[in-house]
């Protein structure tokens, strides 16, 4: 018994530490917008961070939470940023039809691409830990500012996809601004799906 | 220099001129041989694109995640010294040696530990090292021009404040980067390149220091003083750090050359 659990806790010790190399890249690092407090700096480093106000409440990322994530089905591209916003976990989804990359350095082709939020095309969720809204916008877009094949010791390691959005909405009934978001993600195998 | 520099120099030069001048008494001639060391703060070179998952550039003091800049000087140099008034003023010139030696590495020893350097290259992809250290090692050959003025004198002890410019000439730079993969030694070269920092040809400072000096008199004297902190004239010293004080200690021996009386003018009765 002792023997398999000395067995165990190696093995434990040779995966965390297998899984350390990535863990600098992946964690999130948060510098402070001094003009917009509560966000996050605009930056195209990778940073795994995101950040908007919803009216006037902060909606960020956080440590806990993975911050984003793209989801790709059949034909639609999901862009997920999951973060918090007054103390409750939120997510906000942009949802492009008709655009399905095969894999994460396949983002690429979103270099520069400024998206339309009132497009039919495009679908804009908001979701609450018991709700999920679909967004009527009015008017607003999201900016895929840069998107570079990121490689360490000249090896691929993921996509860092940066940019900014802002867009005007109805929740409950009422009008509401989503302002100053800006977005820095590494997208990489452990947050790139497709089905 | 700027005006504040070249007023430090003029004023040194005039002092040292006036000293001269002025002085009717027995000049003795020493030379001394020192060693030394300095400490330099400053913040680490924004040139280098380092990846901000370190929690603090220079001396992060609570952070396990910090990358420290470090900045230190070892000195050895010959000064031949003149000293007047009964030895309360000196003036003194020479060759020094400096070695300036700069570090960017986590604070951490650990095998494990290492940051990421992003490459400058211009490109659509972005290239990121790991990296465990980054030094650079710098050496300058100059010239010192120091003034000391040694009011406290005992038996076979006396305290004295010091005053100096440096004028040094880079001969010899090199860097290099530990990579956490070896295998990217390769790329030291171009990395390099890419960052397109060089350190400074010419190296220049304005210090002030206290010391003690001991020794009989008219026999071998032993130096031991503080460098106050200190300016640097000149920018670009390492290509790592940025700059902006140091301070330091020095050790010296003087041996005496000569004793030598300048004649004062002789009066004459008869006028």
């Amino acid at each position: 018994m002792k023997k398999q659990s000395l067995f165990l806790y190696f093995i434990g010790i040779i995966l965390l530490s297998g899984c350390s190399e990535d863990y600098q890249l992946q964690k999130s690092v948060f510098i402070n917008d001094v003009n917009n407090p509560g966000l996050p700096e605009y930056s195209e480093w990778g940073y795994n961070t995101f950040g908007a106000y919803i009216d006037r409440r902060v909606f960020a990322s956080t440590n806990e939470e993975l911050p984003g994530k793209i989801v790709v089905n059949k034909d639609t591209f999901n862009l997920i940023l999951k973060g918090e916003s007054g103390y409750e976990t939120v997510s906000l989804k942009f949802s492009i039809v008709g655009y399905s990359p095969a894999d994460y350095p396949d983002l690429i082709s979103l270099n520069d691409s400024v998206i339309d939020l009132k497009n039919p095309r495009c679908i804009v969720t908001l979701a609450y830990p018991n709700s999920s809204k679909k967004l009527t916008v009015s008017e607003g877009n999201l900016y895929i500012k840069r998107v570079q094949k990121l490689s360490v010791d000249r090896v691929l390691t993921e996509s860092i996809v940066s940019g900014t959005f802002s867009f005007k909405t109805f929740i409950d009934g009422e009008p509401v601004a989503v302002s100053n978001g800006r977005f820095d993600l590494g997208i990489g195998y452990d947050n790139f799906f497709k089905y | 220099m700027d005006m504040k520099q070249k007023g430090i120099v003029l004023s040194l030069m005039l002092g040292l001129g006036l000293c001269t001048a002025w002085s009717q008494e027995p000049v003795k001639l020493t030379v001394g041989f020192e060693v030394g060391s300095g400490f330099v703060t400053g913040d680490l070179n924004p040139n280098w694109n380092v990846r901000q998952d370190v929690g603090n550039y220079n001396y992060g003091y609570g952070y396990s995640n910090s990358l420290s800049s470090e900045m230190t000087m070892a000195v050895i140099g010959i000064r031949p010294e003149i000293s007047f008034f009964k030895g309360m003023f000196a003036v003194s010139s020479g060759l020094r040696y400096t070695r300036m030696n700069s570090t960017m590495s986590k604070g951490s020893n650990s095998k494990s530990s290492y940051f990421f350097l992003k490459d400058n290259v211009n490109t659509a992809n972005t290239e990121y090292y790991k990296v465990k250290e980054i030094w650079e090692d710098n050496d300058y050959l100059g010239i010192p021009l120091e003034v000391t003025f040694l009011p406290f004198q005992y038996d076979q002890v006396g305290f004295y404040f010091k005053a100096g410019v440096e004028m040094n000439f880079r001969f010899n730079s090199k860097r290099d980067i530990a990579f956490l993969n070896p295998d990217m030694e390769i790329y030291q070269q171009e990395f390099f390149d890419h960052v397109g920092i060089t350190p400074n040809v010419l190296y220049s400072t304005f210090y002030t220091s206290v010391g003690m000096r001991m020794g009989k008199k008219n026999k071998t004297k032993y130096n031991f003083e503080l460098l106050l902190p200190s300016t640097f004239l000149t920018k670009n010293n390492s290509s790592l750090v940025v700059p902006q004080m140091y301070s330091g200690f020095k050790f010296s021996v003087q041996l005496l050359v000569s004793k030598t009386g300048i004649s004062k003018p002789k009066t004459n009765d008869t006028y």
